[in-house]
């Protein structure tokens, strides 16, 4: 009977990986909370989402 | 920038001109919750002779100058406000939109400083940027559908 190769250990997240996974959940919770602020407004007052462009601004620079 | 004051005249607008236009994009997306933002109002129009005149009556009352960005090759008009930077589409055709009637029938109507907008449901609106496959309407089909999932979860609450 052949000899079974053994299992490799699973590898252990960098704390980069860590890190980079805790900034993700992070990003997920404010971008919900940010549609729920959005979404307990009324429709007529969801209207702050125009961006202008800034005449002369490098690459089309555009603000809200 | 507040677009309140663009949307009321829009609405304005296209009621005296009795021009039938539903706003798609971004714009309408944000109106009903999504977490993204755009450089113009895009609204989607049945390209007909008479509806053309009234796209000029439209300009004329917005003290816009109606251009066609691409004529022979699109049917998309555009309002300029000269030294402003922002304009208005009209689109005839739109990627994942096969009728006014079907837009319509699912639109949402927006009241907004006294006046009325329809404005095309997130589905219509996913849909399309879905089928448009740009880049930059791919990036936001994430929100949009997590903007579906929270209000729908909402509503059942």
């Amino acid at each position: 009977m052949p000899l079974k190769k053994p299992l490799p250990r699973a590898k252990r997240k960098t704390k980069r990986e860590r890190d980079l996974a805790l900034l993700r959940e992070a990003c997920e919770a404010a971008e919900l909370e940010m549609i729920r602020a959005c979404l307990r407004l009324p429709m007529h007052k969801r209207t702050n989402f125009l961006r202008v462009r800034i005449p002369g601004a490098p690459n089309g620079g555009t603000a809200l | 920038m507040d677009a309140t004051p663009y949307l009321v005249q829009m609405a304005k607008a296209l009621k005296a001109a009795k021009l039938e236009a539903i706003l798609i994009g971004n714009a309408g997306a944000a109106l009903q919750g999504a977490p993204v933002t755009t450089l113009d109002l895009d609204f989607y129009y049945r390209d007909t002779a008479l509806n053309r005149r009234k796209l000029q009556l439209v300009a004329d009352s917005m003290h816009a100058q109606l251009t066609q960005p691409f004529p022979g090759l699109s049917t998309m008009f555009r309002l300029d406000f000269g030294d402003v930077y922002f304009h208005v589409d009209f689109l005839a055709v739109a990627d994942g939109i096969s009728s006014l009637a079907s837009l319509r029938s699912r639109a949402i109507p927006v009241a907004i400083g006294g006046s009325q907008l329809l404005v095309a449901s997130l589905l219509d609106i996913v849909k399309s940027k879905r089928e448009s496959g740009r880049p930059k309407d791919l990036a936001v089909i994430d929100a949009l559908e997590k903007t579906i999932a929270e209000s729908e979860a909402q509503d059942q609450a």
